[in-house]
């Protein structure tokens, strides 16, 4: 199946298109890389030409409010810990719903693993509260990743991260990719499914995936075993948290893309396939929707993160192991050079 | 996913819109029963309201031409044998090429297995040629069923009900065959829906059928994990598997067990034409209003769905296929 885009994607600044891809995580520190890696996050969400992300609050540890400030204006801003005074920011996207709220929160499980975080959404009610020790809450509120892996760092080590930010000019979609030694270890989803189906009020998906080895990433994980067979995309539905796995077209025992592993023979190219969420979470089960442009890729052993596709010369989409999304005019580049 | 046809579909004629499903085909002998079922296929494909199949020809044992005429006009005129007279008919369908042609010969082996029957098809060519005794050839036919089997059994007389469905755009033509309350055997002849690029007069076709008499064809084991039907990709035979939503190591349909809990209904899901031939390896296209259903036992044989009241698709054991307003009779 041929790849083509439903949407307009926009990878950085007007004065700097590509500023969003590529970006080089890595500091003296895994403190100091997490700093910032999650700052570039942020940064590059509230700062595309058309629908950024908006700030609601923020809390760099000395004040915390929800007043429309992003304090997050240094790396040092960003203070991780188990408990007591934990840094936190609430963005707004109304592209997905009209009060599109996520909370990302540097709580961690040991004050000295960055590579963990908290991330919630609140669909349509908005966080309030919070100080510089406690998150704000919202009566609506889903918890997509509780203290949750975000970065490959394993324990105290300080691994590379390759930064991708790419959010769709609707605003409907935003995809963040992390790649380290030459492979694809992390991925953030918050999207506005398309043919949500019909009486799902507020439609949104949002996930945080990612692996941490002992010793670094040795392989990529964003993989159809990861993705197509554990359920990881998280959704609410009447009232109902869900996860629902990333289904795609299969036959036999696999998908397809699992099962070819050479080019469409007609066409003369590698076949991308499209992707739906089927819930099997009790109270919320059957297929809800599916994802805008991102795509499984064929399983085909040589296939890496970096790969990409042209279309008329120019590279259009990046492939992260079994994903493909849509990417800039740029080589992907998933390891420091 | 909700079930919304994409085509119009027509069970019967002007005079009787349901006339061509539910259709008892049992007879007095095997023989009799096999000539009866493919005269009301026949007769089916040929009499719908809008763009029906078109006689090119055919061969009633006494006489035969491309001309078109139709000579199978009682049970009689349907000769079977394997090597001498055979009678045929030589149908052409412009809704999925514009010289789409079928032909139907009553060529059986051995001589008493009146379950099987030869299927040829010319996407573009035409067929000419044949007499009473040897059917017609084309250049570019695909032999689809070379005295293959059409309903499960060999020999033993079946009491088998038919329903024939043609969209109005002549596009998909669909053949459902239940046996004793199972589904037997069922036939897809379409034009797919988006196929591939390049594809010259694109076209599937397939009729499964059951092992034997007490068992079913239309499940996942038959169509997900086996290459049954087939299409013709630009001169090479392309076996296309019936692929769908999956994740995991099965199709969404294998494993959910329950309805769509906010929707309050059986879920179906679309299929798409895969191939891993080499040669004519990817996805091909899909196919129009016909859906993969659950294989929870919840759902039977024979079930339908109704939409505002009326009867629109029927179960056909593991498939959805649109239907008529009628309840569905799957064992005579």
């Amino acid at each position: 199946m041929a790849i083509t885009n439903e949407k307009t994607w926009q990878f950085g600044t007007a004065l700097d298109p590509l500023a969003h891809v590529n970006f080089l995580g890595l500091s003296s520190s895994a403190a100091e890389t997490a700093r910032r890696s999650l700052r570039f996050i942020k940064d590059a969400m509230i700062s595309v030409p058309i629908n950024p992300w908006e700030v609601v609050g923020s809390n760099d540890g000395t004040t915390a409010a929800l007043d429309g400030v992003d304090r997050w204006d240094d790396d040092s801003k960003l203070l991780w810990n188990t408990s007591g005074v934990r840094s936190w920011i609430v963005l707004r996207q109304s592209g997905i719903t009209s009060n599109f709220q996520v909370l990302f929160w540097c709580d961690t499980s040991s004050a000295t693993y960055y590579h963990i975080m908290t991330i919630v959404v609140s669909p349509a009610a908005g966080f309030t509260g919070g100080s510089t020790t406690t998150r704000p809450t919202a009566t609506d509120e889903t918890v997509v990743a509780n203290r949750g892996v975000w970065r490959s760092d394993y324990s105290t080590q300080n691994t590379e991260a390759v930064l991708s930010v790419m959010v769709s000019a609707d605003g409907n979609c935003t995809r963040v990719v992390q790649c380290s030694q030459g492979y694809a270890c992390s991925f953030m989803l918050f999207d506005k499914p398309k043919n949500p189906e019909a009486g799902w009020v507020n439609p949104w998906a949002a996930t945080l995936y990612c692996n941490n080895p002992n010793g670094g990433p040795a392989a990529s994980y964003l993989t159809y075993a990861a993705l197509c067979d554990a359920a990881r995309i998280v959704i609410q539905i009447g009232g109902v948290d869900a996860l629902c796995y990333m289904a795609t077209i299969g036959l036999g025992a696999n998908p397809m893309g699992q099962q070819i592993w050479t080019v469409n023979s007609q066409l003369n190219e590698w076949e991308v396939y499209p992707i739906w969420l089927h819930s099997a979470t009790t109270g919320a089960k059957g297929t809800k929707g599916q994802l805008y442009d991102i795509w499984f890729d064929t399983d085909r052993p040589l296939v890496v993160a970096g790969d990409y596709y042209t279309q008329g010369g120019l590279i259009t989409h990046a492939v992260f192991k079994d994903l493909v999304l849509p990417w800039p005019n740029v080589i992907p580049v998933t390891q420091t050079p | 996913m909700a079930i919304v046809n994409e085509k119009t579909w027509q069970f019967g004629t002007a005079l009787d819109p349901i006339a061509h499903i539910n259709y008892n085909a049992y007879d007095a002998t095997f023989e009799l029963t096999a000539s009866k079922a493919w005269l009301h296929i026949k007769n089916a494909l040929i009499s719908v309201p809008s763009s029906p199949w078109i006689v090119l020809g055919s061969n009633n044992g006494v006489t035969y031409g491309i001309d078109g005429v139709d000579r199978w006009n009682t049970q009689t005129d349907l000769k079977w044998n394997s090597t001498s007279i055979r009678s045929w008919m030589l149908l052409k369908q412009p809704g999925i090429a514009s010289n789409f042609q079928l032909l139907i010969q009553c060529h059986i082996s051995p001589n008493n297995y009146y379950g099987r029957i030869t299927l040829v098809i010319s996407p573009a060519d035409g067929f000419t040629g044949g007499n009473t005794v040897d059917r017609p050839t084309a250049t570019d036919e695909l032999v689809v069923k070379n005295s293959g089997t059409y309903i499960a059994g060999t020999s033993a007389n079946a009491r088998i009900v038919l329903h024939v469905a043609v969209s109005s755009d002549g596009e998909c033509t669909r053949i459902l065959v239940g046996l004793n309350g199972y589904a037997t055997s069922f036939c897809i002849l379409d034009k797919p829906k988006n196929p591939e690029a390049g594809w010259v007069n694109p076209f599937v076709f397939g009729w499964p059928n059951a092992i034997s008499a007490g068992q079913h064809c239309a499940e996942y084991v038959d169509c997900y994990d086996v290459a049954v039907f087939k299409g013709w990709i630009n001169g090479s035979s392309a076996p296309f598997y019936l692929g769908t939503l999956a994740y995991g190591a099965n199709a969404i349909g294998q494993v959910i067990a329950t309805r769509n809990t906010q929707l309050n209904e059986w879920e179906v899901y679309p299929i798409w034409l895969c191939s891993l031939t080499s040669g004519v390896l990817g996805t091909k296209g899909q196919l129009y209003d016909v859906w993969w259903g659950t294989v929870s036992g919840s759902i039977a044989m024979g079930d339908y769905l109704m939409q505002a009241g009326v009867i629109t698709h029927v179960a056909f054991f593991q498939l959805v296929f649109p239907f008529g307003d009628v309840i569905p009779v799957m064992a005579v």
